[in-house]
C-alpha cells in the first residue's frame, strides 16, 4: 500500500516539478531505472515469500542504481557499450523474479 | 517501530522512482517532440515547389533576353572588322567565364553510390565535397576547358563544399547519396588518361562508389546563368 501511494507521488512530482536535468543524462537515469526496477521486483518476491528485508532492498536500490551508472560511465569513456551488461542481466533478472511471482502466487491460490 | 522504519523507506524508495520514471518519459517525449519540429514540414515542401515553378519562369525569360541580345550581337557583327574581333572576344570570355553553353569532345564521369545491404543509414555521407573537388581540379590539370558537375556550370569563382544535407555548388545542391555526373570538354584521351592515373580518384570515393567514364565526342555543357559581380577587385590602369 505504502509503495503504491510512494509511487503515485513520484509520478505526480516527476510531471509537475520541472528541474533540470541535463539531456546528457539522460541514459544513466534510463540504467538506472532498469536497476531500480530490478530491485523493486527482487523485493515484491521477497515480500511474496516472505522473507523480504528492508535494509537489503534498500541497499540494492541504491546500489545497484549506481553500479549500472558507473557502468554506463566507464563504458562512454571506453567506447563499449558495457550498458547493455547491466540491462540484460537486470532484464533477466526481472523475467527470473517475476516467473518466481508467478509460481508463488499461482501455488498460494490452488492451497486456498 | 522498526517496521514502520521498513515501510516508511520503501515508500521514498517508491516515490524516487516514480520519479525517475516519469521525468524520463517527459524527457524522452520532449525529445522525440523536437526532432519532430527539425522534420521536413508540408510547408516546406509546397514552398519549395512554388520555388521551383518561378525559378523556372525566370529562367525562360532569361533565355528570352540570352536570345535578344545574341540578336543585338548579330546586328552589330555585320558591320565592320572591328565589331567581328570585338564579337569574337567577347565569345571566348563567355565561354571562359561559363556565360554560353558548349559543346565538343570531352568525358563523361558517371559516380554511383553503391547500395549498402550491411545496414549503415541512407544518411550515411558517400560522396565528399573534397572528392569532387580532387576530381575536378585533376581535370583542369588536365587542361579541361569547361567542367560541370550534374549540369551545374564550374566558374572560376564555384565552390564546391558541404552544407547540411548537401553539397552545394554555385548555390544549387546535389545530394551526396545520389548518381552524380561530371561531364568535362577537353581533349578526351588527355581527359581520360589523367582521370585513370591512380590516385586520381580518391581511394575512399572507390570503396563507397561506382565510378564509371566515357569519352564521348559530343559533350554538351550548361550555361552558367547567375550575373557575376564584382564589388571589390578593380581593374589596375596601367600608365
Amino acid at each position: 500500500m505504502v509503495a503504491f501511494v510512494g509511487l503515485l507521488i513520484g509520478v505526480i512530482l516527476g510531471i509537475v516539478w520541472n528541474v533540470d536535468i541535463p539531456v546528457k543524462f539522460s541514459p544513466y537515469i534510463s540504467v538506472a531505472i532498469f536497476a531500480c526496477l530490478d530491485s523493486v521486483f527482487g523485493a515484491l518476491r521477497g515480500s511474496i515469500s516472505h522473507n523480504f528485508r528492508a535494509d537489503i532492498f534498500i541497499s540494492g536500490f541504491f546500489g545497484n542504481a549506481a553500479l549500472a551508472v558507473a557502468m554506463v560511465y566507464l563504458g562512454d569513456k571506453l567506447g563499449i557499450p558495457i550498458y547493455l551488461a547491466a540491462v540484460i542481466v537486470f532484464g533477466g533478472r526481472i523475467f527470473d523474479n517475476f516467473a518466481i511471482i508467478r509460481r508463488l502466487l499461482i501455488d498460494k491460490t490452488k492451497s486456498h | 517501530m522498526k517496521k514502520f522504519r521498513s515501510q516508511m523507506s520503501i515508500g521514498i524508495i517508491c516515490v524516487l522512482l516514480g520519479f525517475m520514471i516519469s521525468y524520463q518519459f517527459k524527457m524522452i517525449s520532449k525529445q522525440s517532440a523536437a526532432a519532430d519540429t527539425n522534420k521536413n514540414s508540408p510547408e516546406i515542401i509546397t514552398e519549395n515547389e512554388q520555388l521551383k515553378k518561378s525559378k523556372d519562369e525566370m529562367q525562360k525569360k532569361i533565355d528570352e533576353l540570352d536570345a535578344k541580345t545574341k540578336d543585338y550581337e548579330k546586328a552589330a557583327l555585320g558591320r565592320d572588322e572591328q565589331s567581328g574581333l570585338i564579337y569574337k572576344e567577347l565569345e571566348e570570355t563567355r565561354i571562359l567565364t561559363g556565360g554560353t553553353e558548349v559543346e565538343g569532345e570531352g568525358m563523361i564521369i558517371y559516380i554511383t553510390p553503391k547500395s549498402n545491404v550491411f545496414g549503415s543509414s541512407p544518411e550515411d555521407q558517400l560522396i565528399n565535397d573534397t572528392d569532387l573537388v580532387h576530381i575536378v581540379n585533376e581535370l583542369n590539370a588536365a587542361d579541361a576547358e569547361a567542367i560541370s558537375i550534374n549540369d551545374i556550370r564550374l566558374t572560376s569563382r564555384s565552390g564546391i563544399r558541404n552544407a547540411g544535407n548537401a553539397i552545394i555548388i554555385n548555390d544549387e545542391r546535389v545530394s551526396y547519396n545520389k548518381r552524380i555526373t561530371i561531364k568535362a570538354i577537353g581533349k578526351k584521351d588527355i581527359l581520360l588518361s589523367a582521370i585513370s592515373f591512380p590516385g586520381a580518384i580518391p581511394q575512399l570515393l572507390s570503396q563507397t562508389c561506382d565510378i564509371s567514364m566515357e569519352k564521348s565526342n559530343k559533350v554538351k555543357i550548361l550555361k552558367y546563368n547567375k550575373a557575376y559581380k564584382f564589388e571589390f577587385a578593380k581593374p589596375i590602369e596601367k600608365k
